[in-house]
């Protein structure tokens, strides 16, 4: 696929902005743009035709599209399988960073797939269905990560043929979608690898996430989302209010200090936020209403759905993060039995997203050990 | 004065009823009055200068007085309000037996510059001039010179015993105390810092940027207020007032988040704000640092040092919108001053007036800290 290379250039950007934190508070204001040379894996975009998909709430959606790639090659067993899920605002290519032989998701070792999610707001036409391209648009079901997770399960299962997979993994959504994975098929997998999640939409989260949400309607472009041409500028400055949550106060002093700085930041999100205004929306939704223990037969304590989880759990929160609290990750490690729980000492939540080279590091370490554990 | 006042509603509103309880439904208090409603008077200063050299003809600045001017006309404390406030902002301190006890006090509260209370007899500001946009972007030193006039000029007081705000009116007594130095025996700035931190001002660009997005902005020359853009602004802003603890006990279940975006609403609509002006009140704190004061080439550290007021500096300990390195500066900075932190789930809403605990505490501190200068 020609278009989704986006993100890959974002996650470069993005990367030298993080790499300020470790270095100087020059790059982000000085520093010239990053090359958007191609880097890493760039195997085959695919894309499977599920039929019909039903909808938790009972909606159907015909010819309901999944798009993927694949790395490594699955083994005879069918055991090395690896479910990699996109975070908010990414695309299949979100984990790139942790992709290749040598790194934690070895494809010498492992058959790693790596989807878009339901809803994926990729401008890119033929992605997974969602609100805009299967041309719904409002009347497009609300969907909830569950859905999301009902259509990774239906997609390896019965596209590919898939009766087990070796792990699930996933950032911020991707890791709320690895908790209901767990929880919604716990003898599916082996392992989950939730990285800087909570099982439960924090309220302030959803405070701000909502906001999000009415930013972008206030467009006015928006036409209460039944736009035919996507809405920028509501978007940009929806992307602005997303910002301070992805990293610390303290990286705000240091590297978006100048107005030389300001601006650069305000491209870079700029860069972040182009994406379909509509599936922005409904992801926003999805994320703002997460509760794990809304899952059938827990009666929405998300402890008791934690406590129900069979996979072995590798928990990666990152310090700070300023979406995510202490508690949640508290009540989470101690919920799931046999947690294996890692911190890292990242400027918040922006650790958890490709972008920051030491954060990378310490995931690809701690990745790799818990998957060859597993064997 | 015979309407109602945006912070005597909140305070109304707030007190006496616990928080949670509000949240959960329980019906609205009654706008009973209380606290000391003196008579509401309006002077006018003539030409006013600001910074930037425009001269604003016939400047009026609203107040009202509690107690009474001593004969050695010593007495004489000016609080100053705090964005999207007015002078009844500091009504929970002031009183018999208070620590702004009119029976020692001569306490004058002000309307800022820009003050954006719906009126016409309030001190002047982009709307009430009918300047619109053509009003002068103005500062906090503007803010502080405009006080300065009223005091010095037109009410002919020759030195004050103390100049006090929260949040902008911290800013505001930094600034006093840089710009007026023997002007003053002391200074108490609560929940404020002496530059706008990166993050906040971040924060307050964004709310300007969803301010103007509302279609009905019309490059702030509307007539009639946009409320849609100013309601959505200040969602944004609720993320920060607020901690993290507050939103996780308060804003959790589907009724209290109702009860709580109704709470916000409700102040909202009875007493509206006006969109033009907090678009520049906004502009005025986002742009706010010490250091530009003349002399000082940008450092507000250098400027801080030079105080000669004594300083009481009350912060509150997890205020989203003040970080605890800023608080370092200024207690470390200015010379002899005495610092007091307070913990409040309330954040940086504890400063005006939202815990009754933390009142109990600034109420003691500031008592015990003004008795002192007498000595």
């Amino acid at each position: 696929m020609v278009g989704s290379c986006r993100l890959r250039k974002l996650l470069l950007v993005s990367a030298t902005a993080a790499s300020v934190i470790l270095t100087s508070a020059s790059a982000l204001a000085g520093a010239p743009a990053p090359t958007p040379t191609p880097s890493g894996p760039h195997p085959e975009h695919q894309l499977a035709n599920l039929g019909d998909f039903k909808f938790e709430n009972g909606d159907v959606v015909k010819d309901f599209r999944v798009s993927y790639v694949t790395h490594g090659k699955l083994n005879k067993a069918k055991s090395n399988a690896v479910l990699v899920m996109q975070y908010f605002l990414g695309d299949h290519h979100a984990y790139d960073a942790l992709i290749g032989p040598g790194k934690a998701l070895d494809p010498e070792k492992y058959f790693i797939i790596a989807t878009d999610m339901l809803g994926c707001s990729s401008l890119a036409h033929d992605i997974t269905t969602g609100a805009t391209n299967s041309g719904l648009k409002m009347d497009f079901p609300f969907f909830s990560i569950r859905d999301s997770v009902n259509v990774e399960y239906k997609f390896l299962k019965e596209y590919l043929g898939l009766d087990h997979v070796l792990a699930v993994m996933g950032a911020s959504i991707g890791a709320q979608k690895a908790y209901q994975f767990a929880v919604s098929y716990p003898n599916y997998i082996t392992a989950a690898i939730p990285i800087a999640g909570s099982p439960v939409t924090g309220p302030r989260t959803r405070w701000f996430t909502t906001t999000v949400m009415d930013v972008i309607a206030l467009d006015p472009g928006w036409q209460a989302g039944n736009y035919e041409t996507n809405p920028l500028t509501g978007p940009t400055i929806a992307s602005r209010v997303f910002a301070p949550y992805v990293f610390t106060e303290r990286w705000y002093a240091q590297n978006v200090r100048t107005a030389e700085q300001r601006r650069d930041f305000q491209k870079l999100w700029r860069g972040i936020f182009a994406q379909d205004a509509r599936d922005l929306y409904y992801d926003l939704r999805m994320w703002a209403t997460f509760n794990l223990g809304d899952t059938p037969g827990f009666g929405g304590d998300p402890v008791a759905a934690l406590k129900s989880i069979k996979a072995r759990v590798l928990l990666i929160s990152m310090k700070d993060d300023q979406m995510i609290n202490n508690e949640e990750i508290a009540m989470t490690k101690n919920a799931i039995p046999g947690v294996v729980h890692v911190e890292i000492d990242a400027p918040g939540h922006s650790g958890c997203c490709g972008g920051n080279p030491e954060a990378n590091k310490v995931m690809d370490q701690e990745i790799s050990r818990f998957l060859a554990r597993l064997k | 004065m015979a309407t109602s006042h945006r912070t005597a509603i909140l305070s109304l509103v707030l007190w006496g009823f616990a928080l949670p309880a509000v949240f959960a439904g329980a019906p609205a208090p009654a706008p009973v009055s209380s606290g000391p409603h003196p008579e509401h008077v309006v002077a006018n200063l003539g030409d006013f200068k600001l910074e930037s050299g425009d001269v604003l003809k016939d400047f009026k600045v609203s107040y009202v007085t509690h107690g009474k001017l001593n004969k050695t006309k010593s007495n004489v404390i000016l609080v100053m309000q705090f964005f999207a406030g007015d002078h009844h902002g500091y009504d929970f301190l002031i009183g018999p037996g208070k620590a702004l006890d009119t029976d020692k006090y001569f306490i004058i509260a002000t309307d800022f510059i820009g003050n954006s209370v719906i009126r016409q007899d309030v001190t002047t500001g982009p709307t009430n001039s009918g300047l619109k946009m053509e009003f002068p972007f103005y500062t906090v030193r503007d803010s502080v010179n405009v006080e300065y006039k009223l005091l010095k000029e037109y009410l002919g007081v020759d030195h004050v015993l103390a100049v006090m705000g929260a949040s902008i009116g911290a800013m505001k007594a930094y600034q006093f105390a840089v710009s007026y130095p023997t002007y003053m025996t002391a200074a108490i700035a609560i929940a404020g810092g002496a530059a706008t931190n990166a993050k906040t001002r971040w924060v307050l660009n964004n709310m300007m940027d969803i301010i103007a997005l509302d279609s009905a902005w019309n490059g702030g020359k509307y007539e009639l207020n946009p409320a849609t853009g100013l309601l959505v602004a200040f969602g944004e802003f609720h993320a920060y007032l607020y901690t993290d603890r507050f939103f996780s006990q308060n804003v959790r279940t589907t009724e209290q988040r109702r009860a709580f975006r109704k709470f916000w609403h409700d102040v909202d609509v009875q007493v509206p704000e006006d969109a033009r002006d907090i678009y520049y009140q906004l502009r005025m704190w986002a742009a706010y640092n010490l250091g530009d004061s003349p002399g000082f080439g940008g450092d507000a550290q250098a400027a801080l040092k030079t105080i000669k007021a004594r300083v009481l500096v009350i912060s509150m300990k997890e205020d989203l919108l003040f970080s605890t390195d800023e608080i370092a500066l200024v207690k470390n900075s200015i010379p002899g001053a005495v610092h007091v932190e307070i913990e409040s789930i309330y954040g940086h809403l504890a400063c005006i007036g939202f815990d009754q605990e933390a009142n109990k505490i600034m109420d003691r501190e500031i008592a015990r800290f003004l008795a002192r200068l007498s000595k």
